[in-house]
């Protein structure tokens, strides 16, 4: 993506969003239970403010947003590749059951495991979330990926899912469901950079491997023909695609759970305000700026109650996908 | 809708009286198992109006109203699943899965938070407001024609939504949790005997309209134009079906909170039996669906027993593999 490039599709746009970026970041270390200036933040930054505001703001506010915005870019990325790849829009990890499989896995740890850390919540979600992945795309694996039978499936391993999880949190003691249903709200609270840290460098390492296989999903949409034609490894490829997907949204609900919708709304969004030549680029950069903003919304709209922003997400998010389904043609 | 050959004027003489016979088993076992299980003596005691005064206050005021409310349920969901499959021609259908028990549960939570209606008039009027607004958003959406899984995807995002506002209501107001806890699940553990009373003759009317609509939704089946030449109106025959489906679904949500895939399981397992004619499918669904329901119920009951689960958690375990194998069978 050279810069002449840019030029030709609409630099400005790409500028536009971009300049939102720092505007989120900024606002969100600025306001809160502590109402800072401007000049105080870049103190704080820049290591010359009280220890009390630096602590505010580097310790506790940026791993928040800088979490908030990585996790809404790896969101948005992975909603790109799977509407990319499923050729619907519609298609999202979280609608084909990669929350609900990521939570059943939060719960058999809780269960399991005596005492179990943020680690093992982590992987088990993390495992959880392959498992129905790979469940799902077994189950179609004769109908493929594209068309209604993926999202179809999904929908019901996601219901069959939802199930077992009721059942386990019936089944164990209050405060171990207790436990459970705080990550199951998808919130980022009280993150620190005890757990921003390692989730950032993942995500980091993740978008160095996507990053190179990124072109290959544009010729994809050419079709398999076109694509095996054009010397493409079309299963491989895609096979690639998925799995880096799949790690971006897991890293995210291990350390956030589930945090919905945003996967799908990003590229949806992007659409109309991106040249369209990045889909992938495009997606995140929506998305970091989508749950930005919805986090920042959630802590501080409801004050002092701090909602999930999972919670705000997923109503907004539902109803946004209802509206696009009645009124689309 | 189409249906697998089979049962199209083939006989099945003992079908019928197997499914009212094993509708009978399991309504007996439903007021026979629970956390106090009941002997089938103690309960022949209890008939003759003779028996421990304990064993009588739990069969009268518990198991009894539970089990009615179950039946109550299984026919209206199993019915309008039916009536909704004919009506969108779409086999996945399903009162649950299109989001017409999220809809109605919805009106019902901004009704007791909002507005304060917890009265049962209040809950049933409020529930099949809720679910007559949801039908005929998803019979509009269904008419658009084109791919039937958007239909439930609108469905899902639907109910994800109402959810989303549901959890946002209660970490707001932690107080409104204890009225609400009830309607996110879907459960029978204590239907509100008031509601029942109330829901009851709207559940009437629904089946008395779908009863009337037998003839008109098989004219229907053939196709538009046939069926304006046999005198059937189209538009008249889908807001009359939309209207039962609503007073059935919104009756049934109102007593149990929703229940999915009872809807969509029962017209798909009795059609093979009863072929596609729309009286017959609708006769068996009014045994099939009460079966159902009532069955599990009772697995509600046994999974974590002494204590038991949401209804609704059985019916999503039993209905999910359902769905996959349906849409796996292409059409």
């Amino acid at each position: 993506m050279t810069v002449r490039h840019l030029m030709t599709q609409g630099l400005w746009r790409w500028g536009a969003l971009t300049a939102v970026v720092p505007v989120v970041l900024f606002a969100s270390l600025a306001v809160g239970d502590l109402p800072l200036g401007p000049t105080e933040v870049w103190d704080a930054l820049t290591g010359s403010a009280t220890p009390f505001t630096t602590a505010v703001v580097v310790d506790w506010r940026l791993p928040r947003v800088l979490a908030a915005l990585a996790f809404g870019a790896a969101l948005g990325a992975a909603g790109a590749i799977f509407q990319s790849l499923t050729r619907n829009p519609l298609g999202s990890p979280d609608v084909i059951g990669f929350d609900t499989g990521a939570y059943t896995g939060v719960l058999l740890a809780l269960l399991t495991v005596p005492a179990a850390g943020f680690a093992t919540l982590a992987t088990a979600s993390l495992l959880g979330g392959l498992a129905t992945a790979a469940l799902v795309t077994v189950l179609t694996a004769r109908s493929g990926l594209t068309g209604r039978r993926f999202i179809v499936t999904g929908i019901a391993v996601s219901a069959l899912l939802t199930s077992v999880n009721t059942w386990l949190v019936y089944k164990t003691d209050p405060a171990t469901a207790a436990t459970g249903s705080i990550w199951a709200a998808g919130t980022l609270d009280n993150l620190r950079w005890k757990q921003a840290t390692p989730a950032l460098l993942t995500l980091a390492a993740l978008a160095a491997l996507t990053y190179p296989v990124a072109t290959r999903l544009r010729i994809l949409a050419l079709g398999d023909d076109v694509a095996t034609g054009l010397g493409l490894p079309v299963t491989r490829s895609r096979a690639l695609l998925i799995a880096c997907a799949v790690g971006l949204t897991a890293v995210t609900t291990a350390i956030a759970g589930p945090i919905a919708f945003i996967a799908l709304a990003a590229p949806h969004l992007a659409r109309p305000l991106l040249p369209r030549g990045h889909p992938i680029t495009a997606g995140a950069l929506v998305g970091a700026v989508l749950l930005g903003v919805a986090d920042w919304a959630a802590a501080h709209l409801f004050a002092p109650t701090q909602l999930p922003v999972g919670a705000l997400t997923v109503t907004l998010g539902g109803g946004y996908l209802a509206l696009t389904l009645v009124l689309r043609r | 809708m189409t249906p697998r050959g089979g049962g199209l004027g083939r006989a099945r003489p003992l079908g019928a009286p197997a499914a009212v016979l094993v509708l009978v088993v399991v309504a007996v076992g439903s007021v026979l198992i629970g956390s106090r299980p009941v002997s089938p003596a103690e309960l022949l005691d209890a008939l003759g109006g003779h028996g421990d005064g304990d064993v009588l206050t739990l069969l009268w005021r518990v198991r009894a109203p539970r089990t009615l409310a179950a039946l109550a349920v299984g026919v209206a969901l199993a019915v309008a699943g039916a009536l909704m499959q004919t009506t969108t021609r779409n086999p996945l259908a399903d009162p649950g899965l299109l989001g017409v028990g999220a809809g109605s549960a919805f009106f019902v939570t901004v009704g007791m938070s909002a507005f304060g209606l917890h009265s049962a008039l209040g809950v049933a009027l409020t529930a099949i407001a809720g679910a007559a607004v949801m039908t005929i958003l998803v019979l509009l959406l269904g008419l658009r024609g084109g791919d039937g899984s958007r239909l439930i995807l609108a469905g899902i995002a639907f109910s994800t939504a109402v959810l989303g506002v549901r959890s946002m209501i209660t970490l707001l107001d932690p107080r409104a949790l204890d009225a609400l806890r009830a309607w996110s699940a879907g459960s029978l553990a204590a239907p509100d005997q008031a509601v029942l009373a109330v829901a009851t003759p709207f559940l009437g009317a629904g089946l008395l309209l779908a009863a009337g609509l037998v003839r008109p939704l098989d004219a229907l089946g053939l196709g538009e134009d046939l069926a304006r030449g046999l005198g059937t109106r189209p538009t008249l025959v889908r807001a009359a079906s939309a209207a039962a489906s609503a007073l059935l679904v919104g009756g049934a949500t109102a007593v149990a909170g929703p229940l999915a895939f009872v809807g969509l399981m029962v017209p798909h397992a009795v059609r093979p039996f009863t072929g596609p004619g729309t009286a017959r499918v609708l006769a068996a669904c009014l045994v099939v669906g009460p079966a159902l329901v009532l069955l599990a119920d009772t697995l509600a009951r046994v999974a974590l027993w002494p204590g038991e689960i949401p209804v609704g958690v059985v019916t999503a375990a039993l209905g999910a593999p359902v769905l996959i194998v349906l849409s796996r069978r292409g059409r």
